[in-house]
């Protein structure tokens, strides 16, 4: 936590092949918004809470 | 910005092992001391965490590191919510378009003795596209009103949610997250891609 995250991404890219490290999908994995169906998700979830 | 899950036993996910996880991001802005870091400890489950990231614009300049505050709360047992704090508006440093990218959305803390950031962070949101909501912090009850009036005076779309929110309280803290999600929902709903695109009907909330 105390690296550049530039340092970090590439350590965890190599990582992440090795399979030390699992990489989670995020919320935009197909562009710069999330989708319908993960909004809604994240509004059940918080109604949840 | 992706996510990496880490196998540390008191930062881990709650769910089953080998199941898919979904990471969703909330950034909380606004001035200096207004509440953002106390807004996410209020409902995240560990206290924050650091990130130390190097602005791009300076990129060579190894000794100005931007500290993000993170922390994360799980939604399901395949959904992690992360929320950032947005580094303080006036700092140059500041690289707000890697901290935003992919966000849901953006809760914007006012305080009404500090309201430059917040006006500032508003209009990058607004400027930007992403949703967000304006959570008045110590604002009375009395001049709520007058403060939404000078903020829509100020060119903040009307369309904005404006609640009352202490970020001290765990309830008031979700009640702030689920006023974003449904108004991020709605907007991402009037921006769905295709043909339906103009159809002026209702979303099912």
């Amino acid at each position: 936590m105390r690296l550049p995250l530039g340092v970090v991404k590439v350590l965890l890219g190599d990582m992440a092949e090795r399979g030390l490290v699992d990489v989670h999908q995020t919320a935009s994995a197909g562009g710069d918004t999330p989708d319908l169906g993960l909004m809604e998700r994240v509004l059940s979830g918080l109604r949840r809470l | 910005m992706d996510y990496v899950g880490s196998r540390f036993p008191d930062f881990g996910p709650p769910g089953p092992p080998g199941r898919e996880l979904t990471s969703a991001k909330v950034v909380v802005a606004g001035g200096f001391g207004v509440g953002k870091s106390t807004f996410i400890r209020s409902i995240v489950e560990n206290d924050l965490l650091t990130m130390t990231a190097l602005p791009p614009e300076r990129a060579g300049l190894v000794t100005e590191l931007v500290r993000i505050q993170f922390g994360r709360v799980w939604l399901d047992p395949g959904l992690a919510l992360h929320l950032f704090v947005a580094p303080q508006w006036q700092d140059p440093r500041a690289g707000w378009n890697d901290v935003v990218r992919g966000a849901v959305g953006a809760v914007v803390l006012f305080d009404v003795m500090r309201p430059a950031d917040s006006v500032d962070a508003m209009r990058y949101f607004e400027d930007h596209h992403i949703p967000y909501v304006l959570a008045l912090n110590n604002v009375h009850a009395s001049v709520r009103s007058d403060v939404k009036a000078i903020i829509h005076g100020m060119g903040i779309s009307p369309e904005v949610p404006v609640v009352n929110c202490d970020p001290r309280v765990r309830l008031s803290v979700r009640e702030t997250l689920i006023s974003l999600a449904e108004h991020a929902k709605l907007d991402r709903w009037r921006r769905r891609p295709g043909p339906d695109e103009t159809t002026p009907l209702a979303p099912v909330c």
